[in-house]
């Protein structure tokens, strides 16, 4: 995760993500729950619940979804910027999650590296919610929805410094 | 923000002889106002969730041309119910050589409001600059009113903050009109023939 101001016309910041980073985070919690998610048997149900290699291309899927979905809450700040939204072709390392939106000069900077984070919570939360509920674990799913609820509502309240005009 | 000018010599000189002022307000600045004071109102008004209304009831770039144009009306309620008595014995040459409408409004981001007024042998000069800030607070309040009423943040519950947004812009407008109709007496010569 990070964020750069780039000066142009107009002015924004852009948050990126590491697509491969946030498959190795969904990848290791997801691991971690199957681990603790046993049949009957005791086996832990590592093949169906935790994710692999071999759902990269799901992941890739649901982190574009993830980007639309986090990133339309800040459309109204992203006015003007051409594709403020971008999301790599393939979960391969050095590929980022862009979205941009306007800089408008009048926040305390201490506030975006907290954005940051909350922007890569949601995106990490949101593939969860879906990828349990694909794997038809509705607690868990449910559970990680209301994580990436709570984290957007933290970052919209937030958003609220990016949002103000610089008054000169 | 705003600023106001008068055409001719300066003030004290021509203080009892007629002349005219001119009201200049940057749209582009009034705007940064108006949405940095949606914002702080925005901020405050939360979903149960605890989730604040910034899209809903936060003024960005994206809204500019909708409040543009309630700025516009509120302009020239400013102008044809405060401001045009006092323009009203303008006579054309006196329009001409002011280089500007009487009222004007240019829409683009970097235009201008420009109100002018005839500051006659009894206008009391020296309310200008309190006339000035109060057009402005007029428009700013009057417009954030208009914006919240159109978002229906009362049909969310939120009637006080409309009702508290009425009262700035009733304020605003009552010290509008005491300046716009404040007079002096004039100095009296009586003849005794």
């Amino acid at each position: 995760m990070s964020f750069t101001k780039v000066s142009g016309n107009p002015n924004k910041i852009d948050f990126k993500y590491d697509i491969f980073s946030m498959y190795n985070s969904v990848s290791l919690r997801t691991t971690y729950r199957a681990n603790m998610f046993k049949n009957q048997e005791g086996e832990a149900q590592l093949d169906d619940v935790a994710i692999t290699t071999s759902e990269k291309d799901i992941v890739l899927e649901l982190a574009k979804q993830a980007t639309y979905e986090v990133f339309s809450e800040l459309f109204k700040i992203a006015d003007g910027i051409s594709g403020s939204i971008t999301v790599p072709a393939t979960v391969t390392s050095g590929s980022f999650i862009i979205g941009s939106i306007l800089d408008n000069a009048a926040f305390n900077n201490n506030v975006l590296p907290a954005i940051d984070s909350k922007i890569e919570n949601c995106l990490r939360y949101y593939i969860m919610s879906e990828w349990y509920s694909m794997a038809g674990m509705k607690e868990d799913s449910t559970e990680s929805y209301a994580k990436y609820k709570s984290n957007l509502i933290r970052m919209k309240n937030l958003s609220f410094q990016l949002r103000k005009p610089l008054m000169s | 923000m705003s600023g106001f000018s008068r055409a001719g010599l300066p003030a004290l000189v021509f203080r009892n002889k007629m002349t005219i002022s001119t009201l200049t307000y940057d749209i582009s600045s009034l705007l940064k106002r108006i949405e940095t004071e949606s914002l702080y109102v925005a901020r405050n008004i939360e979903n149960q969730q605890g989730e604040a209304q910034l899209d809903e009831f936060g003024i960005t770039l994206n809204d500019h041309v909708f409040v543009t144009t309630i700025m516009r009306s509120v302009s020239a309620d400013v102008f044809s119910r405060w401001l045009s008595p006092n323009s009203r014995t303008l006579t054309e040459d006196e329009v001409t050589a002011l280089n500007q409408d009487i009222f004007e409004f240019d829409k683009s981001d970097s235009g201008d409001i420009k109100f002018a007024i005839k500051t006659d042998s009894n206008f009391d000069i020296n309310t200008l600059p309190a006339l000035d800030i109060a057009v402005e607070d007029y428009i700013v309040f009057a417009t954030l009113y208009r914006w919240f009423l159109k978002s229906g943040v009362h049909l969310r519950g939120y009637r006080e903050l409309l009702a508290g947004l009425k009262s700035l812009m009733d304020e605003a407008e009552g010290k509008l009109l005491g300046l716009a109709a404040r007079r002096i007496n004039l100095k009296r010569t009586y003849k005794f023939y």
